[in-house]
């Protein structure tokens, strides 16, 4: 079976900056991640998939079509669903209003069909309760779950979400584990996040992206495996080390080259991502 | 209840193929009947009936339209059309008490000077033009970059904005130009002028942002209707036939190309 997104050797260039620079990979049915700091070309690259920007350069295939053109550009989005870093809202239409506008933007013109696809994804969110109540009057999170909502209009066959999980609390970003995680089983779910809790949650497939270049491409255990055998702990803080921080068990966990004779642990996906990008990662990995 | 309907009534029935008078029978026997209403029930095309459940939930959940959406259904507008002009930002009830108030300004120095006749010529095309410009865009469209992700063409969605935009913005300029001073050709000669500008904006939104777009062509407007009358030393020469006959050859070709240039409209989109 070929893959349900192709991306190859993409370029993509903003005045002297190039915010993708060859990137390659596919992906398929499940949930893959893309993970990196901030300017590493994640939301770039999820914009290029969208369809939403052009690549400079290269190749993307999404269901057996060609993203840069035009024609079957239209047919993508047919296909695609896509919830963007900052969605932008009408704020004076309710949570019903604005999902059923997105609706007419996906060529749902009857009526009836329409407002019971809204009522669907509404019910899949768990906002039927606020289907009524203007979006200025929800909070951050909910406002986020509209906008999944919308993404999830026409059961798309690919859904492209960038930073779902920004700014939710943890019950929040539970409820959206849930939802993308049962959407990734049939269908192919691309999303972007700074959290690495989420793609050892929800995702089986890695890719991290660091100055517009794929850095590493693999399962989580594979990003985990990265720092096999150079994540110990130890009863002071070691010199010339990665990184090191002080555990509530009173002991230190140290990434980076261990001593000889270190008491070596399993290591997370946060090791292997600290290592991968070494100082660039502080800060973002959570 | 004494009888029952056949079951060949009833598999007709639940086919949806029998008559209407049959049917309206059928359904006033099953107000009454528990036991024929669950033979219908087994009967049923379950999945069709949990679609049509399905709809009428909908139908029952979705909220009230605002104002403005229930004006423009109630002059006949589809309720999705009505829809996409409900979240334009230049058909708000701000944008139109905005609009009243600058008209009533233009109408206001035509009566304090006789060459204030001028500003209202010369703002009342510019009120389509920002409309126009304010229909749509990344800069006044919250939900614009999940529209370029739809896949409904922006190109239409832009020209169903603008068209909306065009005829609320001129109206409220042909009503103002009834309280001008003098009855005169000043109260239609801005018309043409509006057309040729909000084209021309839009035929020029396929190269550039129409934010941009509407700018240029405001501040060429301006500056050429600015010299025309300082030369004439005169507010209405400018807006004579000569005017008149170029804001036509503007506004067609301005219409030709954007019906050639539309698809370039859609790829910058996705650039």
């Amino acid at each position: 079976m070929s893959p349900s997104v192709v991306v190859d050797n993409v370029e993509q260039q903003f005045g002297t900056t190039r915010a993708l620079d060859g990137v390659t990979f596919d992906a398929n049915v499940g949930v893959t991640g893309l993970l990196g700091p901030n300017g590493a070309g994640k939301t770039t690259l999820l914009r290029v998939l969208a369809t939403v920007l052009k690549p400079d350069r290269g190749r993307v295939v999404i269901s057996g079509l060609d993203a840069t053109k035009t024609g079957q550009r239209l047919e993508i989005r047919r296909r695609l669903g896509y919830m963007p870093q900052e969605p932008g809202f009408h704020r004076n239409f309710t949570a019903f209003e604005f999902i059923d506008f997105v609706a007419i933007l996906k060529e749902m013109t009857e009526r009836q069909t329409r407002h019971a696809e809204v009522m669907r994804v509404l019910e899949l969110t768990g906002l039927a309760s606020v289907a009524g109540k203007k979006i200025k009057a929800l909070s951050g999170g909910m406002r986020r779950r509209v906008a999944l909502a919308q993404s999830l209009l026409g059961d798309p066959e690919i859904l492209v979400l960038d930073e779902p999980t920004a700014g939710l609390d943890p019950e929040q970003r539970l409820r959206f584990r849930e939802v993308i995680s049962s959407f990734g089983e049939t269908k192919a779910v691309l999303l972007s996040t700074h959290q690495t809790e989420d793609v050892a949650a929800l995702c089986h497939h890695v890719i991290v992206l660091h100055q517009g270049s794929t850095l590493f491409e693999g399962t989580p255990r594979d990003l985990a495996d990265v720092a096999a055998g150079r994540v110990w702990l130890s009863d002071d803080r070691p010199r010339d080390v990665r990184m090191s921080w002080r555990t509530a068990e009173g002991r230190h966990r140290n990434v980076g080259e261990p001593p000889p004779g270190a008491d070596t642990i399993a290591p997370t996906i946060e090791d292997g991502y600290l290592l991968l990008l070494g100082v660039d990662a502080l800060g973002e990995a959570a | 209840m004494s009888w029952h309907a056949a079951d060949a009534a009833l598999d007709t029935y639940s086919r949806g193929d029998c008559g209407g008078a049959q049917a309206v029978s059928i359904e006033a026997h099953l107000m009454n009947c528990h036991e024929c209403r669950c033979r219908v029930a087994r009967l049923a095309d379950r999945p069709h009936l949990d679609e049509v459940w399905r709809k009428i939930a909908g139908e029952l959940d979705a909220p009230v339209p605002g104002l403005v959406e229930r004006g423009l259904l109630r002059v006949g507008v589809s309720d999705h059309v009505a829809r996409l002009l409900a979240a334009t930002p230049s058909l708000r009830l701000s944008w139109f008490l905005a609009v009243g108030v600058a008209l009533a300004f233009a109408v206001a120095a035509a009566h304090a000077d006789p060459r204030g006749i001028l500003l209202f010529l010369v703002g009342a095309p510019m009120i389509p033009l920002a409309g126009v410009a304010a229909a749509y865009g990344p800069r006044v469209d919250p939900t614009f970059e999940i529209g370029l992700a739809a896949p409904m063409r922006s190109f239409r969605l832009l020209l169903i904005r603008s068209a909306a935009v065009l005829v609320s913005s001129a109206t409220f300029a042909a009503i103002a130009a009834f309280f001008l001073p003098d009855l005169n050709v000043a109260v239609v000669a801005w018309l043409l002028p509006s057309l040729a500008l909000s084209s021309s904006s839009l035929a020029l939104s396929t190269r550039m942002p129409p934010l941009a777009a509407a700018a240029t062509i405001g501040v060429v407007w301006v500056v050429a209707v600015g010299l025309i009358a300082f030369e004439a030393r005169d507010a209405i020469v400018p807006f004579g036939a000569p005017m008149q006959l170029a804001s036509l050859v503007v506004a067609g070709a301005s219409m030709w190309t954007l019906s050639h240039t539309r698809e370039s409209f859609e790829q910058k989109g996705a650039a």
